[in-house]
Formats: structure tokens, C-alpha cells, sequence
């Protein structure tokens, strides 16, 4: 018994977990990742973050919902939000802000965005179309403001370049990658 | 088969992670992976960890496969179909001796993680089994253009107009396209990947498939991915169809067969006998091996 | 005398490894640990700067490992921390509850200092040895044309 004993969010292999039911849902957009075993009452965005959060990485925190003691754990760097490459926000108001796209020949620095909604099953639907998706699927997030389905589809009209949503209730989290096609609302 | 052998010790006696890689690897990689899949056929910069063994020899395939196991997965690694193969072998041992918990397979269907070299398993891949490909390759644009810079350009803009020449001039010379592996594929309408030296017999398999197909370029230090479910499209003419492997006789016009389990929907890799005949034989050994059973079950 | 607090995890890495074990051991059975921030254990990259120019270049990758924790005793506790080019997480985290241990002032801070002390000697030795060897490889350049003159 030398090394320390970590909260279970900060352990590598929750993160191993957490990164392959990410992984799923967002190879198949629309779909939702219950992380709550995993999460020993977190948020399901702050695990998000963790999973893909370092030193080497920039957040911009909108909601002012991380500790001090979160951010030190996620051990990242803060940045204004046109910079970041993580923000987490909130989805009840329309974003106000103006996120990374990435470039033509490197679209991968557009932002990946953690959205908090409270509920992905009980809001009205969203119809969603596009890779990772057989014919048509639907989400229902509630507390997702509509005009986050105008800014993203400004913010993703120039494919490659956007950004990639995470959206987390406090227990699960779908992933819209920036080629899901969005109707609805 | 493969026993999970006790970790893996380097020469102060500590212990390496699970999966060998460090932490910060292992979440760069994902992040890589993650971007990957948002963006299906980009190719994402990665920093290629160094690995245990030469680049060219799978480390692309191995870092992918290293970032997304844990211990409760089934890993198979193929290396042109077969699991025997020294490479595949190899591999498989380094996942058993680094990765505690993770049970080696050689069958298709009990793989949570299948990494292979050159093939796509003939058994239709279900939507929770993750395919990782080996990519010597990367950009299938370096044979029209040298200058990466260039060419991540022409991929964002999604300019393929100089590869669209080369098949052309390939039409004029030969009368038909002369690319019979890596066969350039667009991605959901947009980038053209090289998906590896697969045959163009597994290229269809990519198009609207129910599992993820991930690539990693150790050397070339790029990772790129075709999600579930999405378009690919093997680039052709209208007027030239795209055509896989037929394995038809020349002469009689029926197709071989393979010599051990019979089967007439598999590709083939044709060799000499020890009596110098040519005969057929499946190249995805575990299919064949699976065929096998079956026919002796049924006697 | 207690040398500068950046200075003790470099000499207590060079002390006796089993001692230094064997103590911090000791203070951490007593006294509760909890991290900071998670461990960190991996390669990174090393910048060196090159003698002509001043150019910064990357040498290579290193092996690193960081721990920053908080140690809470009886008699008071201190936040401690330990960053060391070794990729033996256990040692290094030894070494940041040693470094709270001595920041908090815990009754086992003299045994501490005894093995700092230790550490630097140890530290000093290798360092004159290597000052030798490299004395060795030392050449007086003469101009040819000196003795010409």
C-alpha cells in the first residue's frame, strides 16, 4: 500500500469505462450512455471532462458549477471560451459565445462542448439523421434551449470545421458529433 | 489459449499500467479516437507513442487497441486472416501479458476488440465489436502529391481532383483500375481514406457497417475512423463499375472454392501445393476453422 | 540547518531508499493522506535550451511522476508534494508525504532532516565524482602560433 487511493472518477480504469461508453454513443449519435454506476454520485459531465481532460488540455467552464478541487483533479488548463478546446455550459439559455471551429486542414480543434441538460428522455424530440445512424433516430433532451440547434448549425455549417456537443443529464450522457443532422424542436 | 501471464515488470521491478501505456498517452489517444469518429475519415495527428516493437509492425493498431481495452474485453488480432501468423501472435501475447483480465480469442464472433493486419473478418460484425486496422499508409493522396501540407488541404477541401486523374490514366493504359488493395474509399461523402491493404473484396464491408472501424497509423502518426452506419464508397466511374475479387476459373468460369472447408463466399488465397497444383484455401482462418466444426457437427 | 523545501524530494530520492520507505510509511499509518490532484506517472517531453544560440529544443522523453496530496496528523498537517524524473509512483509518493511531513513540522521532522542531510552528502559525492571524470576529458587548446612567436 504505497500509492494513493483515489476518489473512483480519478482512477484510470473508470476512465478506460467511461471513454468506451462514450465512445459508443458517440459513434452512434442519438443513443444514451447510462454512466451512473460509474459515477459514485458525480455529474455525468464532469466524468465526460475527465475522461479526455489534462495538462495539455484548455476549458472554459460557463456554468461556474467546477470546484476548485474538480479543477485540480481534471488537472487543466483554463482559457477564454474562443479558445478552449473543452467548454462546459449550460443548456437552458442560448450560448452567447463564439467556440473554436478548427480549420480546414485540422477541423479536429473545433471545441467539444459539454452541454448540461436535466433530462435526455423527457424533452421534445429531436429527429437526427447521419453517420452513425441507421436511417432516422430521435433524442428528447429537456432543458436544451432551441437556440443551441441555431448556433450549432451555424457553428457547423462549414463541415469539416464545428464543434462536437456532449450532452449530460446528471446521470447520462449522447453525443451530436458535428455531421448529425438535426430536426425538430 | 493464451494464459494471462503476471504483469509485466521493467528492469527496477515496478510495475507498468495496465495496457502498458502511460495515463496521459492513453487519454490523448482517446481524445484522438473521439475526434476521429465526430469527423469520420479525417485524419487526426496523434503523438505515436514508442512501442516495444518496430513501427511498420502494427504500433498504430496496437496504441488504438491499448487505449480502448479494459479488463473485461476479448481481443482477437489478425494479421492477413489468420490469428497464427508470427506478428498476430505476437501482439496477442503483449495484450495478455500488459492487459490483465483480457482474454485472448481466436474466434470472431466472441471478440469485444478484433485488431487486424490487411483483412476484415468474413463473420458480419455486430455493433458492439470495435475493428482496429494496422495502416502502413495513411493518406491516399501521397501517390499525387508529396507535400503533406498540400494534402491536408486537398482533403479539407475535399479536392480529389489529381486522384480522380490517376484512376483515369490507370482506365486509359490498362482499360480498367490497377489499385487491387488500399482501394481509395470517400467517407460520408466527403474525405477519401486509404482504408488499408485490405483487398478490395472487404471494401464493401466498411459501407453502412453495424460496428466502428477504427485505423491507426503508428509511424505516420495518424488515427482516423469510419463510424457504424455511415456512407463508404469506393471511388470509381459512373461508367466503371467498382468490382471485388471474383475467384472465378479462367477456363470453366465457376468460382474455386476453398480446399478445406468448401466454402464459396470467402476470399481466397491461392498457393502452390507441395506438388507445385495451385489450390485455394480461406484467408480468414478462424472462418474456415468455424466452418470445419460445423461440417463435422452435421455428420 | 533545513536546506530550501525544493531541494528535499532530489536529496531524499538520493538517500537510503529502504529508510526513506520505512519512515514515510510510518508517518502516513498515523496520520490520514489525501490527494490533490490524481498522481500523474508518464513519459514527457524534456526541453533543454542549446549553448550557442539559447534555442529551446526537446531532448527527448523523460520519465516523470508527480503527486500532490494533503497529509492531516494529530499534531497539524500541510499540503506536500514531490515531481521527480522516476517512473516508481510509490517512491514519489513517499517522498510528498515526507515533504508535507517536514512542511507541517510532525514530530518525525528531525529523523526527516537526518535523512535530507544524508541524501545531499550522497548527492555531493556523486557530483565531485563526476566533476572528476569530466576533469579528466579537459583540454587546453594552444594556439600553434604562440610558440612560433
Amino acid at each position: 500500500m504505497s500509492v494513493l487511493d483515489l476518489p473512483r472518477l480519478w482512477r484510470p480504469e473508470t476512465h478506460q469505462a467511461l471513454f468506451r461508453r462514450i465512445l459508443d454513443v458517440a459513434a452512434r449519435p442519438g443513443q444514451i450512455a447510462d454512466l451512473s454506476d460509474l459515477l459514485d454520485g458525480r455529474p455525468a459531465a464532469l466524468a465526460a471532462l475527465a475522461t479526455f481532460c489534462d495538462n495539455t488540455q484548455t476549458l472554459a467552464d460557463l456554468t461556474g458549477g467546477l470546484s476548485a478541487s474538480d479543477l485540480a483533479f481534471l488537472d487543466v488548463g483554463t482559457a477564454p471560451v474562443e479558445t478552449a478546446g473543452f467548454i462546459l455550459a449550460s443548456g437552458a439559455g442560448a450560448p452567447a459565445f463564439a467556440p473554436r471551429l478548427g480549420s480546414l486542414d485540422a477541423p479536429e480543434g473545433g471545441a467539444t462542448i459539454v452541454v448540461l441538460v436535466d433530462n435526455l428522455t423527457d424533452g421534445s424530440t429531436l429527429t437526427l439523421t447521419g453517420p452513425g445512424i441507421a436511417g432516422r433516430t430521435a433524442v428528447s433532451p429537456s432543458g436544451f434551449a432551441p437556440g443551441w440547434l441555431d448556433a450549432r448549425a451555424r457553428w457547423c455549417a462549414d463541415f469539416p470545421m464545428g464543434v462536437d456537443l456532449v450532452l449530460a443529464d446528471p446521470t447520462r450522457v449522447a453525443v451530436l458529433p458535428r455531421t448529425t443532422r438535426i430536426k425538430g424542436a | 489459449m493464451h494464459p494471462v501471464d503476471t504483469m509485466g515488470q521493467n528492469r527496477d521491478g515496478a510495475e507498468y499500467g495496465f495496457a502498458f501505456l502511460d495515463e496521459d498517452a492513453k487519454r490523448e489517444l482517446r481524445r484522438s479516437i473521439f475526434k476521429a469518429v465526430c469527423i469520420p475519415g479525417h485524419q487526426v495527428a496523434y503523438a505515436s507513442r514508442e512501442m516495444p516493437i518496430a513501427r511498420g509492425f502494427g504500433t498504430g493498431g496496437m496504441q488504438l487497441t491499448l487505449a480502448l481495452l479494459g479488463p473485461d474485453d476479448t481481443c482477437k488480432v489478425i494479421d492477413q486472416g489468420a490469428d497464427d501468423s508470427v506478428n498476430a501472435a505476437n501482439i496477442r501475447n503483449f495484450f495478455a501479458l500488459t492487459c490483465p483480465g483480457v482474454t485472448g480469442t481466436l474466434r470472431t464472433e466472441g471478440a469485444s476488440v478484433i485488431q487486424t493486419r490487411h483483412r476484415i473478418p468474413e463473420l458480419k460484425l455486430r455493433a458492439d465489436q470495435i475493428l482496429v486496422f494496422q495502416v502502413p499508409y495513411p493518406d491516399p493522396l501521397v501517390v499525387v502529391e508529396p507535400n503533406a501540407a498540400k494534402r491536408r488541404r486537398m482533403h479539407g477541401r475535399a479536392d480529389y481532383a489529381r486522384l480522380w486523374v490517376k484512376l483515369y490514366e490507370d482506365m486509359v493504359a490498362f482499360d480498367e483500375i490497377t489499385i487491387s488493395h488500399r482501394y481509395p474509399t470517400r467517407i460520408n461523402g466527403h474525405y477519401i481514406i486509404d482504408p488499408s491493404p485490405i483487398p478490395r473484396f472487404d471494401v464493401p464491408k466498411l459501407h453502412q457497417a453495424d460496428c466502428l472501424y477504427l485505423f491507426g497509423a503508428g509511424r505516420e502518426k495518424r488515427i482516423y475512423a469510419v463510424p457504424p452506419h455511415t456512407d463508404a464508397v469506393p471511388i470509381t466511374f459512373n461508367d466503371v463499375a467498382f468490382a471485388v475479387e471474383s475467384f472465378r476459373d479462367k477456363t470453366t468460369g465457376k468460382r474455386h472454392v476453398c480446399r478445406r472447408c468448401g466454402a464459396d463466399d470467402s476470399f481466397l488465397d491461392e498457393f502452390l501445393d507441395n506438388d507445385g497444383a495451385r489450390v485455394f484455401q480461406c484467408s480468414d482462418a478462424a472462418y474456415c476453422d468455424m466452418r470445419l466444426e460445423r461440417l463435422e457437427a452435421a455428420k | 540547518m533545513r536546506p530550501e523545501r525544493e531541494s528535499w524530494a532530489a536529496a531524499l530520492a538520493a538517500a537510503d531508499g529502504g529508510k526513506v520507505a520505512a519512515l514515510a510509511d510510518r508517518i502516513r499509518d498515523r496520520a490520514t493522506v489525501e490527494p490533490l490532484a490524481p498522481p500523474r506517472e508518464g513519459l514527457m517531453l524534456m526541453q533543454a535550451r542549446d549553448s550557442v544560440a539559447g534555442a529551446a529544443f526537446h531532448l527527448g522523453e523523460i520519465p516523470m511522476a508527480r503527486v500532490h496530496l494533503r497529509l492531516t496528523a494529530p499534531e497539524g498537517g500541510a499540503d506536500g508534494g514531490a515531481a521527480l524524473m522516476s517512473d516508481d509512483l510509490a517512491l514519489v509518493t513517499r517522498l510528498a508525504v515526507l515533504d508535507a511531513a517536514l512542511g507541517a513540522d510532525l514530530p518525525e521532522a528531525p529523523e526527516i532532516e537526518v535523512l535530507i542531510a544524508e541524501g545531499l552528502a550522497a548527492r555531493a559525492e556523486v557530483q565531485a565524482q563526476r566533476a572528476l571524470a569530466l576533469d579528466r576529458t579537459r583540454v587546453d587548446f594552444q594556439l600553434l602560433s604562440e610558440e612560433d612567436q
